[in-house]
């Protein structure tokens, strides 16, 4: 069945360098947001590269991120939203896991421990939705890494069945030493700042803070989702399977859609050796051409939500006219499509935005633009 | 919009809490002691009510769950400050679901993996019936675990149960209908639990849920 495109109305992120025009700038200047901080924050632990907003990845009551989800939450308040015509999607991968970190700290002290009360997805849902004024149909999606991208394919999926006027994917993921310990455990977020798609020893990765909200419609507007994919390989809890089917998987229903030498890929990229090679060999196989960028080195992956923030900061780059490089990086890449620099937007008229996430999940959506 | 759809298949399980520790013994050597080993409680249901279901053959697979892989939650939190990367795994949601298909090497395309409590199963009609004829893999649950559920942030129960649904009558067992925009003041709050009852029972009847939208539910063989 032929289903019609969605279109992109409303695009908004924060990462650790401000919102999406300041972090399209510093993008295309090359500049990294990673620094390196201890990685249970106050508490110590080895250095490890964070982009914080605000400077902690402390849990504290309030909600060190509160204020800060709230003004970015502004601009979609309002009863309007969370109506079955104008449902909402909310997704992240940790919600309010600082705040259940805070309080197994605190659990020892009865009295103390009652403070920590938002420490399940639910609980912070009602908080937002008692705040921001929205209706009862709020969706709450958590499938690590790709979620974002999750809510973005459900939304399309209900604008063109026609079940939804309009929707909200709002997503949300601040750091924690609850997932910056378990990284670090993993050993994949060690003492070395990331750099995606380049020849290394050894990989590693870093992590940010990254809010993202996108209004989408029927209606047309200059950003038009014309594709989406999802596969998930189900073969280890962390890693991608070896021959790279996964991420080949995720591309196959996309290609009909894909014009190869008119599309730029902005890559999943986390900085880690096998997901960024197996990224990399599936592109080159299927999208020879196509250049390909990856962003966390610079803003570090901002786990669930990374999908909307980079698919609002693609938007944006299009609008300044220049799509930013692969930052962080340097040296020999692991393929000839890596770009390290930016380039021009208007020598292509679609972008493909990718996610990859534990259980080898992969997230694919193609979003095409006038040139 | 009305939206119906045929219950072809249906499995419940669930651990009595008086004898829990006898029941997942139980279970542990029904699913086998290999696969087990890196099981949780709720991995271990699922593992028996997805048994003869292949996951790959839904173009959709909806999970819910209020608080998932709780133990493994509580033990990485315990781990600290020396944070076990295993535990650390285990616990990243849908870890439950992912037990399962992961053993099987079963790959799948949709995955929606929803959280919540008063909305769960809302959310989870709104996201499984659509009008595009697919079929649909519907599981879900919970686990109970020690501190967490003393501290209400984890279920009391440990249960789980699997339905597939699909646009087609044939050899149905039940059918469910939910219209979205359906609006009543006289509701009910169906949460994971309240569902989990309500197949386990195989209760028939019309909800109206919180927030909008109602559910119907009939059985074919009552």
């Amino acid at each position: 069945m032929a289903l019609p495109p969605v279109y992109v109305h409303q695009g908004a992120a924060l990462t650790a360098w401000g919102d999406a025009p300041t972090s399209v700038r510093h993008l295309l200047a090359g500049e990294v947001a990673l620094k390196l901080q201890p990685v249970f924050g106050s508490e110590g632990g080895d250095h490890v590269p964070l982009a914080v907003r605000g400077g902690t990845i402390d849990a504290t009551l309030p909600a060190r991120w509160w204020d800060d989800l709230m003004a970015f939450a502004q601009p979609y308040a309002g009863s309007d939203w969370g109506t079955a015509r104008r449902p909402i999607i909310l997704t992240s991968s940790n919600y309010s896991v600082d705040q259940l970190y805070g309080y197994t700290r605190a659990r020892s002290d009865a009295t103390a421990a009652k403070d920590w009360q938002d420490v399940l997805p639910h609980r912070i849902a009602g908080r937002l939705q008692s705040a921001l004024g929205w209706g009862p149909r709020v969706s709450i999606l958590s499938h690590a890494c790709v979620t974002a991208q999750v809510g973005i394919s459900q939304a399309m999926q209900w604008l063109r069945h026609d079940l939804a006027d309009a929707v909200l994917v709002f997503s949300f993921d601040y750091l924690s030493a609850f997932v910056a310990g378990g990284f670090h455990s993993l050993k994949i977020l060690n003492a070395h700042l990331p750099q995606p798609y380049v020849e290394r020893e050894e990989g590693s990765i870093g992590l940010g803070d990254g809010v993202a909200a996108l209004v989408l419609k029927r209606e047309p507007s200059p950003w038009k989702l014309t594709g989406a994919s999802l596969y998930n390989e189900m073969h280890h809890f962390t890693a991608n399977r070896e021959d790279g089917v996964g991420f080949q998987r995720v591309l196959e229903p996309l290609l009909p859609l894909i014009a190869p030498e008119a599309v730029w890929v902005k890559g999943h990229g986390t900085g880690t050796r096998q997901a960024g090679q197996l990224e990399v060999s599936a592109l080159n196989q299927l999208l020879p051409h196509a250049p390909l960028v990856g962003w966390k080195g610079s803003l570090g992956h901002t786990l669930g939500s990374c999908g909307a923030v980079e698919l609002v900061l693609a938007i944006a780059a299009i609008e300044a006219g220049r799509i930013p490089g692969t930052v962080g990086s340097h040296g020999q890449t692991i393929g000839p499509q890596v770009k390290l620099d930016p380039f021009a937007a208007d020598a292509y008229r679609q972008a493909l935005i990718l996610s990859n996430a534990f259980g080898g999940a992969h997230a694919a959506h193609l979003l095409e633009y006038a040139a | 919009m009305l939206l119906s759809c045929y219950i072809k298949h249906l499995a419940t399980r669930a651990l009595a809490p008086e004898a829990e520790a006898a029941q997942l013994a139980d279970l542990r050597s029904e699913v086998g002691r290999r696969p087990a080993r890196r099981m949780s409680a709720l991995g271990m249901l699922l593992h028996r009510v997805l048994e003869g279901v292949d996951a790959g053959a839904y173009g959709r697979v909806v999970y819910t769950t209020t608080y998932t892989e709780s133990g493994f939650i509580e033990r990485f939190l315990e781990s600290f400050p020396q944070p076990s990367p295993m535990m650390f795994q285990s616990s990243i949601h849908p870890g439950g679901a992912e037990q399962v298909l992961i053993q099987r090497q079963q790959g799948i395309r949709d995955f929606l993996p929803l959280a919540g409590q008063e909305q769960l199963i809302a959310s989870a009609l709104d996201h499984a019936l659509l009008p595009d004829g697919e079929q649909v893999l519907w599981c879900g649950g919970e686990e109970r675990a020690t501190w967490l559920t003393e501290a209400g942030l984890a279920s009391d129960r440990s249960f789980a149960f699997a339905l597939t649904l699909a646009p087609e009558p044939a050899d149905a067992i039940g059918t469910l209908s939910w219209d979205r925009t359906a609006f009543s003041e006289d509701t009910t709050a169906i949460d994971n639990l309240s569902w989990f009852r309500l197949l386990e029972a195989r209760e028939p009847g019309r909800w109206n849920l919180p927030g909008g939208g109602t559910l119907s539910l009939q059985w074919h063989d009552r």
